[in-house]
Protein backbone atom coordinates (compact mmCIF):
# COMPACT_ATOMS: atom_id res chain seq x y z
CA UNK A 1 0.00 0.00 0.00
CA UNK A 2 1.25 3.47 -0.86
CA UNK A 3 2.05 5.97 1.91
CA UNK A 4 -0.69 8.28 0.74
CA UNK A 5 -3.21 5.50 0.96
CA UNK A 6 -2.15 4.69 4.52
CA UNK A 7 -2.45 8.34 5.48
CA UNK A 8 -5.89 8.53 3.90
CA UNK A 9 -6.99 5.41 5.70
CA UNK A 10 -5.66 6.79 8.96
CA UNK A 11 -7.51 10.04 8.48
CA UNK A 12 -10.78 8.28 7.71
CA UNK A 13 -10.33 6.14 10.79
CA UNK A 14 -9.81 9.26 12.84
CA UNK A 15 -12.98 10.79 11.38
CA UNK A 16 -14.79 7.59 12.29
CA UNK A 17 -13.60 7.77 15.85
CA UNK A 18 -14.60 11.42 16.14
CA UNK A 19 -18.10 10.63 14.88
CA UNK A 20 -18.47 7.81 17.38
CA UNK A 21 -17.20 9.96 20.24
CA UNK A 22 -19.49 12.87 19.40
CA UNK A 23 -22.50 10.60 19.13
CA UNK A 24 -21.65 9.05 22.47
CA UNK A 25 -21.25 12.49 23.98
CA UNK A 26 -24.54 13.67 22.58
CA UNK A 27 -26.15 10.60 24.06
CA UNK A 28 -24.54 11.40 27.40
CA UNK A 29 -22.57 8.21 27.47
CA UNK A 30 -19.21 9.75 28.20
CA UNK A 31 -18.01 10.14 31.77
CA UNK A 32 -18.33 13.74 32.87
CA UNK A 33 -20.98 14.43 30.25
CA UNK A 34 -23.64 16.75 31.56
CA UNK A 35 -27.36 16.50 31.11
CA UNK A 36 -28.30 18.04 27.78
CA UNK A 37 -24.76 19.09 26.94
CA UNK A 38 -22.35 18.03 24.28
CA UNK A 39 -18.83 17.72 25.68
CA UNK A 40 -19.64 20.31 28.35
CA UNK A 41 -16.71 21.27 30.54
CA UNK A 42 -16.30 19.33 33.76
CA UNK A 43 -17.28 21.72 36.51
CA UNK A 44 -18.12 20.87 40.07
CA UNK A 45 -17.11 17.87 42.05
CA UNK A 46 -17.16 16.20 45.45
CA UNK A 47 -16.03 18.17 48.45
CA UNK A 48 -15.49 17.90 52.18
CA UNK A 49 -15.89 21.13 54.10
CA UNK A 50 -16.80 22.42 57.54
CA UNK A 51 -20.27 23.81 58.06
CA UNK A 52 -20.94 26.91 60.11
CA UNK A 53 -22.06 24.72 63.00
CA UNK A 54 -18.58 23.20 63.11
CA UNK A 55 -19.58 19.86 61.62
CA UNK A 56 -17.76 18.31 58.73
CA UNK A 57 -19.98 17.84 55.69
CA UNK A 58 -19.43 16.27 52.32
CA UNK A 59 -21.14 16.95 49.03
CA UNK A 60 -22.63 13.46 49.35
CA UNK A 61 -24.78 14.74 52.21
CA UNK A 62 -26.73 16.81 49.70
CA UNK A 63 -27.31 14.19 47.03
CA UNK A 64 -31.07 14.45 47.55
CA UNK A 65 -31.24 18.15 46.72
CA UNK A 66 -30.27 20.49 43.94
CA UNK A 67 -27.65 23.00 45.01
CA UNK A 68 -27.56 26.78 44.82
CA UNK A 69 -24.02 27.90 45.50
CA UNK A 70 -22.56 31.35 46.06
CA UNK A 71 -18.88 31.91 46.71
CA UNK A 72 -18.02 34.98 48.77
CA UNK A 73 -16.41 36.26 51.93
CA UNK A 74 -17.53 38.23 54.96
CA UNK A 75 -15.14 41.14 54.39
CA UNK A 76 -17.10 41.89 51.26
CA UNK A 77 -19.02 45.13 51.84
CA UNK A 78 -21.51 45.04 49.04
CA UNK A 79 -21.92 42.04 46.70
CA UNK A 80 -22.05 39.33 49.34
CA UNK A 81 -24.62 40.79 51.71
CA UNK A 82 -26.82 41.84 48.81
CA UNK A 83 -26.56 38.46 47.07
CA UNK A 84 -27.34 36.67 50.31
CA UNK A 85 -30.42 38.78 50.85
CA UNK A 86 -31.44 38.07 47.26
CA UNK A 87 -31.02 34.32 47.78
CA UNK A 88 -33.06 34.64 50.97
CA UNK A 89 -35.79 36.40 49.04
CA UNK A 90 -35.76 33.82 46.24
CA UNK A 91 -36.05 30.96 48.72
CA UNK A 92 -39.06 32.63 50.23
CA UNK A 93 -40.63 33.17 46.82
CA UNK A 94 -40.17 29.50 45.97
CA UNK A 95 -42.50 28.47 48.75
CA UNK A 96 -42.47 24.71 49.28
CA UNK A 97 -40.15 24.16 46.32
CA UNK A 98 -37.35 25.59 48.42
CA UNK A 99 -37.21 22.28 50.28
CA UNK A 100 -35.80 20.64 47.19
CA UNK A 101 -32.75 22.90 46.94
CA UNK A 102 -29.85 23.52 49.27
CA UNK A 103 -28.47 27.04 49.27
CA UNK A 104 -24.81 27.33 50.22
CA UNK A 105 -22.43 30.18 50.93
CA UNK A 106 -18.89 28.91 50.49
CA UNK A 107 -16.16 31.24 51.64
CA UNK A 108 -13.20 32.00 49.41
CA UNK A 109 -11.46 33.47 52.45
CA UNK A 110 -11.07 30.59 54.94
CA UNK A 111 -8.29 32.46 56.71
CA UNK A 112 -10.70 35.01 58.16
CA UNK A 113 -14.02 33.25 57.65
CA UNK A 114 -13.96 30.45 60.18
CA UNK A 115 -17.13 28.39 60.67
CA UNK A 116 -17.96 30.52 63.71
CA UNK A 117 -17.60 33.76 61.77
CA UNK A 118 -19.85 32.35 59.04
CA UNK A 119 -22.39 31.28 61.62
CA UNK A 120 -22.60 34.82 63.03
CA UNK A 121 -22.59 36.43 59.62
CA UNK A 122 -25.31 34.24 58.13
CA UNK A 123 -27.66 34.81 61.04
CA UNK A 124 -28.65 37.99 59.21
CA UNK A 125 -30.05 35.95 56.33
CA UNK A 126 -32.41 33.05 55.65
CA UNK A 127 -31.57 30.23 58.01
CA UNK A 128 -31.65 27.73 55.16
CA UNK A 129 -28.44 29.09 53.64
CA UNK A 130 -25.62 26.82 54.74
CA UNK A 131 -22.26 28.41 55.41
CA UNK A 132 -19.21 26.38 54.45
CA UNK A 133 -15.58 26.92 55.33
CA UNK A 134 -12.59 24.60 55.56
CA UNK A 135 -8.85 24.37 55.44
CA UNK A 136 -6.98 26.37 52.82
CA UNK A 137 -6.46 23.13 50.86
CA UNK A 138 -10.11 22.14 50.98
CA UNK A 139 -11.28 25.57 49.85
CA UNK A 140 -8.60 25.71 47.16
CA UNK A 141 -9.86 22.40 45.83
CA UNK A 142 -13.47 23.52 45.67
CA UNK A 143 -12.50 26.83 44.07
CA UNK A 144 -10.58 24.91 41.43
CA UNK A 145 -13.19 22.22 40.82
CA UNK A 146 -16.02 24.73 40.58
CA UNK A 147 -14.02 26.98 38.28
CA UNK A 148 -14.33 29.96 40.60
CA UNK A 149 -12.06 32.95 40.30
CA UNK A 150 -10.81 33.93 43.75
CA UNK A 151 -7.79 36.13 44.18
CA UNK A 152 -6.34 37.73 47.28
CA UNK A 153 -5.57 41.39 46.68
CA UNK A 154 -3.54 43.26 49.29
CA UNK A 155 -4.85 46.56 50.58
CA UNK A 156 -2.72 49.47 51.65
CA UNK A 157 -3.02 48.97 55.38
CA UNK A 158 -1.76 45.38 55.35
CA UNK A 159 -5.19 43.84 55.01
CA UNK A 160 -6.61 42.31 51.85
CA UNK A 161 -9.74 41.92 49.80
CA UNK A 162 -10.75 39.08 47.51
CA UNK A 163 -11.57 39.47 43.85
CA UNK A 164 -14.11 36.74 43.23
CA UNK A 165 -16.75 35.35 40.91
CA UNK A 166 -19.99 36.99 41.87
CA UNK A 167 -22.31 34.53 40.17
CA UNK A 168 -24.71 32.11 41.83
CA UNK A 169 -24.19 28.56 40.54
CA UNK A 170 -26.89 25.96 40.09
CA UNK A 171 -26.15 22.23 40.34
CA UNK A 172 -28.62 19.35 40.16
CA UNK A 173 -29.01 16.52 42.66
CA UNK A 174 -26.26 14.48 41.02
CA UNK A 175 -23.87 17.40 41.23
CA UNK A 176 -24.06 18.22 37.55
CA UNK A 177 -23.74 21.88 36.60
CA UNK A 178 -27.04 23.23 35.37
CA UNK A 179 -26.66 26.97 35.05
CA UNK A 180 -26.11 30.30 36.76
CA UNK A 181 -27.87 33.34 38.12
CA UNK A 182 -25.82 36.40 37.29
CA UNK A 183 -25.18 39.21 39.76
CA UNK A 184 -27.93 41.75 39.27
CA UNK A 185 -30.17 39.34 37.41
CA UNK A 186 -33.83 40.06 37.48
CA UNK A 187 -35.68 38.58 40.46
CA UNK A 188 -38.45 36.93 38.47
CA UNK A 189 -35.96 35.20 36.18
CA UNK A 190 -33.92 34.01 39.14
CA UNK A 191 -36.94 32.46 40.85
CA UNK A 192 -37.96 30.84 37.55
CA UNK A 193 -34.53 29.24 37.23
CA UNK A 194 -34.70 28.00 40.81
CA UNK A 195 -38.17 26.56 40.38
CA UNK A 196 -36.96 24.68 37.33
CA UNK A 197 -33.95 23.50 39.30
CA UNK A 198 -36.19 22.24 42.07
CA UNK A 199 -38.55 20.37 39.77
CA UNK B 1 -66.92 70.06 66.45
CA UNK B 2 -66.38 68.14 63.25
CA UNK B 3 -64.14 70.81 61.80
CA UNK B 4 -62.10 70.93 65.03
CA UNK B 5 -61.38 67.22 64.74
CA UNK B 6 -60.43 67.71 61.11
CA UNK B 7 -58.08 70.53 62.04
CA UNK B 8 -56.43 68.49 64.76
CA UNK B 9 -56.08 65.55 62.41
CA UNK B 10 -54.56 67.79 59.77
CA UNK B 11 -52.18 69.33 62.28
CA UNK B 12 -51.13 65.89 63.49
CA UNK B 13 -50.56 64.71 59.94
CA UNK B 14 -48.54 67.79 59.17
CA UNK B 15 -46.46 67.42 62.31
CA UNK B 16 -45.67 63.80 61.62
CA UNK B 17 -44.85 64.54 58.00
CA UNK B 18 -42.45 67.24 59.11
CA UNK B 19 -40.86 64.92 61.63
CA UNK B 20 -40.44 62.28 58.98
CA UNK B 21 -38.92 64.81 56.63
CA UNK B 22 -36.46 65.84 59.30
CA UNK B 23 -35.59 62.20 59.97
CA UNK B 24 -34.77 61.63 56.30
CA UNK B 25 -31.28 61.89 54.84
CA UNK B 26 -29.06 64.59 56.20
CA UNK B 27 -28.00 67.16 53.63
CA UNK B 28 -24.54 68.60 53.99
CA UNK B 29 -23.12 71.60 52.20
CA UNK B 30 -19.54 72.71 51.89
CA UNK B 31 -18.33 75.25 49.39
CA UNK B 32 -19.87 74.39 46.05
CA UNK B 33 -20.55 70.84 47.11
CA UNK B 34 -23.73 69.34 48.41
CA UNK B 35 -23.79 65.83 49.86
CA UNK B 36 -27.16 64.22 49.32
CA UNK B 37 -28.81 60.92 50.06
CA UNK B 38 -26.01 59.91 52.38
CA UNK B 39 -26.69 56.31 53.36
CA UNK B 40 -25.03 53.15 54.53
CA UNK B 41 -26.05 49.55 54.86
CA UNK B 42 -26.74 47.55 57.98
CA UNK B 43 -23.97 45.02 58.55
CA UNK B 44 -24.49 41.32 59.21
CA UNK B 45 -23.21 40.20 62.61
CA UNK B 46 -19.45 39.69 62.75
CA UNK B 47 -18.92 41.82 59.63
CA UNK B 48 -15.81 43.93 60.00
CA UNK B 49 -16.49 46.18 57.03
CA UNK B 50 -19.28 48.40 55.82
CA UNK B 51 -20.02 50.56 52.81
CA UNK B 52 -21.33 54.12 52.64
CA UNK B 53 -22.87 55.80 49.63
CA UNK B 54 -24.01 59.28 48.58
CA UNK B 55 -24.49 61.74 45.77
CA UNK B 56 -22.07 64.64 45.59
CA UNK B 57 -23.52 67.56 43.68
CA UNK B 58 -20.96 70.07 42.57
CA UNK B 59 -22.05 73.47 41.34
CA UNK B 60 -18.48 74.72 41.01
CA UNK B 61 -15.05 73.68 39.85
CA UNK B 62 -13.67 70.17 39.90
CA UNK B 63 -12.62 68.91 43.30
CA UNK B 64 -11.42 65.66 44.84
CA UNK B 65 -12.58 63.61 47.80
CA UNK B 66 -9.31 62.78 49.46
CA UNK B 67 -10.09 61.25 52.82
CA UNK B 68 -12.76 60.28 55.31
CA UNK B 69 -13.01 59.26 58.94
CA UNK B 70 -15.65 57.80 61.19
CA UNK B 71 -15.72 57.18 64.92
CA UNK B 72 -17.21 53.73 64.32
CA UNK B 73 -14.41 52.49 62.07
CA UNK B 74 -10.66 52.21 62.41
CA UNK B 75 -10.32 53.79 59.01
CA UNK B 76 -12.36 54.76 55.99
CA UNK B 77 -11.07 54.24 52.46
CA UNK B 78 -12.39 55.28 49.09
CA UNK B 79 -13.08 52.26 46.91
CA UNK B 80 -14.33 51.46 43.47
CA UNK B 81 -15.84 48.21 42.26
CA UNK B 82 -15.86 46.76 38.83
CA UNK B 83 -17.53 43.68 37.43
CA UNK B 84 -15.77 41.94 34.53
CA UNK B 85 -17.02 38.64 33.13
CA UNK B 86 -18.78 37.75 36.34
CA UNK B 87 -15.79 38.56 38.55
CA UNK B 88 -16.12 41.41 41.02
CA UNK B 89 -13.01 43.43 41.77
CA UNK B 90 -12.63 46.06 44.41
CA UNK B 91 -9.81 48.56 44.49
CA UNK B 92 -8.80 51.45 46.70
CA UNK B 93 -8.67 54.82 44.99
CA UNK B 94 -5.39 55.89 46.47
CA UNK B 95 -5.44 59.30 44.84
CA UNK B 96 -8.93 60.00 46.04
CA UNK B 97 -12.13 60.36 44.09
CA UNK B 98 -12.40 63.06 41.44
CA UNK B 99 -15.54 65.15 41.83
CA UNK B 100 -16.39 66.58 38.44
CA UNK B 101 -17.21 70.24 37.99
CA UNK B 102 -20.84 71.21 37.60
CA UNK B 103 -22.14 67.72 37.93
CA UNK B 104 -23.06 64.89 40.23
CA UNK B 105 -20.74 62.13 41.40
CA UNK B 106 -22.61 59.10 42.68
CA UNK B 107 -21.37 56.53 45.16
CA UNK B 108 -23.69 53.52 44.94
CA UNK B 109 -23.79 49.72 45.35
CA UNK B 110 -21.70 47.88 42.80
CA UNK B 111 -19.62 50.99 42.16
CA UNK B 112 -17.92 53.69 44.17
CA UNK B 113 -18.24 53.64 47.92
CA UNK B 114 -16.63 54.74 51.14
CA UNK B 115 -15.46 51.58 52.80
CA UNK B 116 -15.57 51.56 56.56
CA UNK B 117 -12.92 49.16 57.76
CA UNK B 118 -12.21 47.71 61.15
CA UNK B 119 -15.72 48.39 62.38
CA UNK B 120 -15.78 49.01 66.11
CA UNK B 121 -19.47 48.27 66.29
CA UNK B 122 -22.07 46.81 63.94
CA UNK B 123 -23.96 49.22 61.73
CA UNK B 124 -27.53 48.99 62.95
CA UNK B 125 -30.62 49.71 60.95
CA UNK B 126 -32.41 53.05 61.37
CA UNK B 127 -29.38 54.61 63.03
CA UNK B 128 -27.21 57.39 61.63
CA UNK B 129 -23.48 56.88 61.12
CA UNK B 130 -21.29 59.97 61.39
CA UNK B 131 -18.60 60.30 58.74
CA UNK B 132 -16.23 63.24 58.26
CA UNK B 133 -15.20 63.84 54.67
CA UNK B 134 -12.33 65.94 53.38
CA UNK B 135 -12.26 67.48 49.93
CA UNK B 136 -9.07 68.84 48.45
CA UNK B 137 -10.53 72.27 47.69
CA UNK B 138 -13.79 72.57 49.56
CA UNK B 139 -12.44 71.40 52.89
CA UNK B 140 -13.80 69.14 55.60
CA UNK B 141 -17.41 68.46 56.40
CA UNK B 142 -19.02 66.17 58.94
CA UNK B 143 -22.32 64.58 58.17
CA UNK B 144 -24.48 61.56 58.95
CA UNK B 145 -25.27 58.50 56.88
CA UNK B 146 -28.65 56.88 57.32
CA UNK B 147 -28.60 53.11 57.84
CA UNK B 148 -30.77 50.96 55.62
CA UNK B 149 -31.49 47.27 56.13
CA UNK B 150 -29.62 44.85 53.86
CA UNK B 151 -31.58 44.67 50.64
CA UNK B 152 -33.16 48.09 51.03
CA UNK B 153 -32.01 51.18 49.18
CA UNK B 154 -33.06 54.81 49.23
CA UNK B 155 -35.80 55.85 46.86
CA UNK B 156 -34.43 56.29 43.38
CA UNK B 157 -31.07 54.72 44.13
CA UNK B 158 -29.67 51.98 41.94
CA UNK B 159 -29.81 48.77 43.87
CA UNK B 160 -27.49 46.99 41.49
CA UNK B 161 -30.24 44.45 40.94
CA UNK B 162 -32.89 44.09 38.32
CA UNK B 163 -35.71 43.46 40.69
CA UNK B 164 -38.12 46.04 41.97
CA UNK B 165 -36.78 46.75 45.41
CA UNK B 166 -38.69 47.88 48.44
CA UNK B 167 -38.27 51.61 48.79
CA UNK B 168 -37.66 53.01 52.19
CA UNK B 169 -40.00 55.95 51.81
CA UNK B 170 -39.31 57.13 55.28
CA UNK B 171 -42.72 56.28 56.65
CA UNK B 172 -41.81 53.36 58.82
CA UNK B 173 -39.04 54.62 61.01
CA UNK B 174 -40.30 52.63 63.93
CA UNK B 175 -39.76 49.37 62.05
CA UNK B 176 -36.64 47.33 62.06
CA UNK B 177 -35.49 46.81 58.48
CA UNK B 178 -37.21 43.80 57.01
CA UNK B 179 -35.22 40.65 56.50
CA UNK B 180 -36.56 38.55 53.69
CA UNK B 181 -37.46 35.00 54.52
CA UNK B 182 -36.96 33.20 57.75
CA UNK B 183 -34.05 34.43 59.76
CA UNK B 184 -32.48 33.22 62.93
CA UNK B 185 -33.68 35.11 65.95
CA UNK B 186 -32.13 38.55 66.04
Amino acid sequence: MGTLKIIRLGLWAAVGVIIIVMTAAAMGLLPGAQRGGILQADIGGPFVLTASNGQQVSSEDFSDKAKVIFFGFTHCPDICPTTLVDVSSWLEQMGGDADRVQAMFITVDPERDTPQVLDDYLSAFDGRILGLSGSAEQIDQVVKDYRIYAQKVPLDDGGYTMDHTATVFLYDRDGAFVGTIAYGEDDATAVEKLKRLAS
Amino acid sequence: MHSLIKTIALAAAFASATTLAVAEHKHAKIGDLELKQTWTRQTPPAAKVGAAYMIIENSGDADRLISAQSPIAERVEIHMMEMNDGVMKMREMENGLPVEANGATTLEPGGLHLMLMGLKEPIEVDKMVPITITFEKAGTVETEFKVYAIGKVPHGSKAGHGHSHDHNHGHDHSHQGHNHGKTKAE
